[in-house]
């Protein structure tokens, strides 16, 4: 047997330096640096790494280099760049691309019975042909949706106030099932819903066909009834009611609550969670106040109610994380959605953060009146005659037109934030997302300006705060962290896992 | 525990595999089998062999035989063995009492692992135990809940491979098959949509990966290029839809960057089911090769734990094979197995009072050559 | 010209300092500083005037930063940018290959698998790939399969 061994130098290559793979990177703060790949796997290194890097300074076989190496930051002679290991990791974030459209938003009503504050769409009548979907406009919006590529799609009906218009909500549920199964397509079905008016029958119905129901839970009575009045100032109490009767009826899973933030929310963050946790919900958002509305006329202000909000959300997210540690699992749904994106292989579906924007690829809205829009907040733009990013009517127009059209075509110009100024060389790139109707809302056009961007000065901020937390490692606060992205609970994972 | 022994062979030139009966058989029940005995009767029409410790002198037999063996007590009736003309080698192939039965397929090996149990020869065996492991794959009886292919490089046959996984979808469709592989052929896509199409139902591969740094697992393995075909070939193979196992020998050129390779394989093979982090075993070119490899198993806790929590946080399977309790941290025992073979297994004279002996896993048999310097018995708390 | 104390000329080394990095560092800036970037006499330097575009307090910015600590801010971005520029330089190609394989239909971008699975010995008829490393007007790409 002629085999005999070679030394480690015998595997290294011919040792002529190495080459670089894309990556961005951040001065994290005084003494380190954040570096970030294509494909968002990310290393902390003292400051005056990335200058080392790209000058040529890491010694082979040093742990920095060995990491840099492993993670896909550099490659050299010794081994392959396995660029395919690249693509198909870079595929793997990107997974929302395929299929197309998969949200389609029904706004089957303006009538509502709440006058809230935040929004800008309700009308108070009972006149239904006046702001109610037509029988012809919803079956063309049918055909539409059925049109889109992909086999999983959701159909999300919501108002005004859906239940006002329940014959409607029912004829559309009914002919979507049918056409879903003869079109071959995975149907679900979301209602939203204030839940206020809703009638046993109604939720004999949702509970039928399988429906979701999303509602509104803004804290406890004294914020959720200020930001939502109603006649008899109830909300609260029939929303909290009412939840309840859902949930015996269709099942706790199937319904989720989200809040609306107002300027009364952002000096009550603990209230609001410990709500949450009264009602026995395990997952909240914490949201920025929407901009659009009457806050898009004041652009100063957009700058401190985000900072504002940044207060906010820390110390929410700090009370959620207490509240993880005493046993009850509470995840806060857009940190879940920044830590999918950091710490896993993963994408996700969420429309709002992505690049390519979500915004008329993953979502359509489809209005009362037959306009087709590339997401709610264009509608909303809408009504204040805003019409820049509506792509149509379902009467007038072929889907080709719908996608072929200016609309369409501009949001897409600016929808991915890999070109945009700003945004092309930041660290947190793969994290992030574009929002071109946020842009168009609050600075005037698609393009956005970063410098001054409330989209850009949230998601910085808090992503920095993340890594903040996951550069200090701490084991409670990863475990928690981690069963949010792995859906066990915290104290199954607190036993299992080493100290 | 003897898994060979040897005679002298007549009356056969090609290798007879066969069924052992240790005691004489009616005519009709002879097919396939091997009498084996002390002694053997008159009459051996019908069998397909036989086996004795005896010298058969000038007795003249018309069945194929292996006599003047060394010995013959360890063997049982339903073995399966083979006799072997030229050398008179006779090997046990597969014994219905064991859990693990492995099929042997070549000793030929594409790397050369500094810790091998199994050190590979350069020969070409493939024709000649192809041809007995389809006998084998045809006599096994009763069919077995799982079998692992082990060699040497399974991969190395190529068709062959091809053949005998047929044989065993054919034969024994619930039966779980485990391939252990270096997964490097995999790296050619043909190669591994042949392998996939073959279809077998319960089909998984077993695969080692010892660092995220593409020469250090060279190195150990002592093949250029192992590190990507190894990367590719799990990629093309999770492509394809087979289901695989990462294996980790845990060893002083593995332990350092543990952690590491466990995020390595979270971020970039997602699709393995499980991941196997394996004790040193002292045979094959590791006592040759031990001043590379040896580190005390207490001395890489740290390591060991940081890279179970990676992997559990990520809901990865993990497991922890031929490690003591005594010297693993508390808190991983959970994740320890009790995986070494009856027949390899002992326990040393520490371990006499030890609470936990029960549910360890003890040693195997030549680590009274070498062991952790910590050993110690547990006290277990009475409930 | 505005006051010096609101106003801040940096001459700056174009072999140390591109203009392309001076022009993204500035794009962070633009909120608090006017930049100027006037044409340049000599070949190696160039100038960027830095003019603050708060000045003094108001109740909108009641401590607005200096124009000196901007520019200090703006130098240090500067030496960021210039790497960045580096970074993208020598990895635009890789980049754009990795995006057209991460897109392509399965096979038709992939590349071979770098050296042979064979072991010593090689019986006739199997066959063994090695490919080769070339570079391809600045892109690394392996080559196709070379059969033996």
């Amino acid at each position: 047997m002629a085999r005999t061994f070679l030394p480690l130098d015998a595997f290294v290559g011919s040792g002529s330096g190495y080459h670089l793979l894309p990556f961005r990177f951040l001065r994290f703060d005084g003494d380190r640096e954040l570096l970030v790949n294509e494909v968002g796997e990310y290393l902390f290194a003292p400051a005056g790494t990335v200058a080392g890097v790209v000058g040529r300074k890491i010694q082979f076989g040093s742990p920095l280099y060995s990491s840099l190496k492993a993670k896909q930051f550099i490659y050299d002679s010794s081994s392959s760049p396995n660029l395919d290991l690249l693509a198909t990791k870079y595929r793997t974030k990107h997974e929302f691309l395929d299929g197309g459209t998969k949200l389609h938003i029904f706004v089957v009503t303006l009538r509502c019975d709440h006058s809230c504050h935040y929004c800008q769409v309700s009308r108070q009548t009972a006149n239904r042909n006046e702001y109610d979907m037509s029988i012809a406009t919803a079956d063309r919006s049918l055909d539409l949706m059925m049109d889109t590529p992909g086999t999983d799609i959701t159909l999300e009906l919501q108002g005004g106030e859906a239940t006002l218009a329940f014959d409607l909500v029912q004829y559309i549920v009914d002919h979507a099932k049918r056409l879903a199964c003869d079109r071959g397509k995975n149907l679900s079905v979301v209602l939203t819903t204030n839940l206020a008016n809703i009638a046993d029958e109604q939720l004999a119905y949702l509970k039928q066909e399988s429906v979701k129901v999303s509602t509104s839970l803004d804290g406890p009575a004294f914020i959720h009834n200020a930001n939502r009045p109603r006649p008899g100032n109830n909300s609260h109490e029939l929303a909290v009611q009412n939840i309840e009767r859902c949930r015996q009826t269709l099942g706790t899973e199937q319904v989720a609550a989200l809040m609306t933030t107002t300027q009364l929310s952002l000096a009550h963050p603990k209230e609001i969670i410990d709500e949450y946790v009264a009602r026995s919900f395990h997952s909240i958002f914490l949201r920025p106040i929407s901009p659009y509305g009457f806050a898009v006329r004041t652009r100063r202000r957009t700058g401190y109610e985000m900072n504002a909000f940044l207060k906010f959300y820390k110390t929410g997210l700090d009370h959620i994380l207490e509240i993880n540690r005493q046993g009850y699992h509470l995840v806060e749904v857009y940190t879940k959605i920044l830590l999918t994106k950091i710490l896993t292989p993963y994408g996700t579906g969420f429309v709002d953060l992505q690049s390519p924007a979500g915004a008329g690829w993953n979502v359509l809205v489809y209005n009362y009146d037959g306009d087709v829009y590339i997401s709610d907040e264009s509608r909303m733009l809408a009504e204040m005659n805003d019409f820049t990013f509506r792509l149509g009517n379902v009467h007038q127009h072929s889907r080709r037109d719908l996608f072929g059209g200016d609309a369409f075509l501009e949001a897409q110009q600016t929808s991915c934030n890999q070109s945009l100024p700003g945004c092309s060389d930041c660290a947190f790139q793969t994290y992030c997302g574009s929002d071109p109707i946020f842009n168009h809302a609050t600075q005037g056009d698609s393009f956005g300006f970063r410098p001054t961007s409330a989209f850009c000065h949230r998601n910085m901020s808090v992503l920095k705060h993340l890594f903040r937390m996951i550069a200090e490692n701490d084991p409670d606060t990863m475990r928690i962290f981690w069963s949010w992205l792995t859906d066990r609970s915290v104290s199954d994972l607190g036993t299992e896992l080493p100290a | 525990m003897k898994l060979t022994t040897a005679g002298v062979g007549i009356g056969f030139e090609k290798q007879i595999v066969g069924i052992v009966t240790t005691n004489p058989l009616q005519p009709v029940q002879r097919l396939n089998r091997i009498l084996v005995s002390d002694l053997l009767p008159e009459d051996l029409s019908g069998y397909r062999g036989a086996l004795t410790t005896g010298d058969i002198g000038h007795r003249h037999l018309t069945t194929p035989a292996v006599h003047r063996a060394r010995e013959i007590d360890h063997l049982r009736s339903e073995d399966i063995i083979v006799m072997e003309p030229t050398s008179g080698f006779v090997r046990s192939l597969y014994r219905p009492a064991e859990m693990h039965n492995s099929i042997f397929v070549t000793e030929r090996c594409n790397s050369n692992c500094i810790m091998c149990s199994q050190p590979p020869k350069d020969r070409d065996d493939t024709e000649e135990l192809t041809e007995r492991n389809l006998e084998l794959i045809q006599l096994v009886n009763p069919i077995p809940e799982y079998l692992t292919i082990t060699g040497g490089e399974p991969t190395l046959l190529g068709d062959k491979l091809f053949e005998m996984l047929a044989a065993l979808r054919d034969r024994m469709p619930n039966t779980a098959i485990h391939i252990l592989t270096n997964g490097r052929r995999f790296a050619w896509s043909d190669f591994t949509r042949q392998f996939a199409a073959i279809g077998h139902p319960r089909l998984s591969l077993g695969v080692p990966l010892y660092s995220d740094v593409a020469t250090d697992h060279d190195y150990v393995v002592q093949a250029k290029d192992a590190f990507d075909q190894t990367i590719m070939g799990l990629h093309n193979l999770a492509r394809w839809g087979q289901r695989v196992e990462i294996r980790v020998v845990l060893h002083a050129q593995a332990v350092s960057r543990l952690p590491e390779l466990a995020e390595f394989i979270y971020r970039n093979l997602t699709f393995a089911e499980h991941i196997a982090l394996m004790g040193l075993e002292y045979i094959g070119y590791t006592p040759r090769n031990i001043d590379l490899l040896w580190v005390d198993p207490y001395d890489y806790q740290d390591q060991l734990v940081d890279a179970v929590r990676i992997l559990r946080q990520r809901s990865m399977n993990v497991s922890i094979y031929n490690h003591q309790l005594c010297v693993l941290r508390p808190d991983l025992w959970r994740y320890a197995k009790k995986s070494i073979s009856d027949w390899k297994n002992i326990y040393l004279d520490e371990c006499t009072d030890c609470g936990a002996r029960n549910e360890c896993g003890g040693f195997f048999k030549w680590a009274t050559k070498v062991h952790s310097a910590h050993i110690h018995p547990i006290e277990v708390p009475s409930c | 010209m505005s006051s010096s104390e609101a106003s801040l000329t940096l001459s700056l080394d174009s072999r140390q300092f591109s203009r392309e990095a001076a022009l993204k560092a500035a794009y962070w800036f633009t909120k608090d500083l006017y930049l100027d970037f006037p044409p340049s006499a000599t070949e190696h330097l160039f100038e960027v005037v830095l003019r603050a575009k708060c000045p003094t307090p108001t109740l909108d910015n009641p401590a607005p930063k200096t124009v000196d600590e901007l520019a200090s801010e703006y130098r240090n971005a500067l030496i960021d940018s210039e790497l960045r520029i580096q970074v993208q330089r020598e990895t635009s190609g890789v980049r754009e290959l990795l995006l057209a394989k991460a897109f392509a239909e399965a096979g038709v971008l992939e590349s071979s698998p770098p050296g042979s699975f064979s072991d010593p010995v090689l019986a006739v008829g199997e066959s063994n790939r090695t490919s080769d490393l070339v570079v391809i007007g600045g892109l690394i790409e392996h080559n196709l399969d070379t059969p033996k």
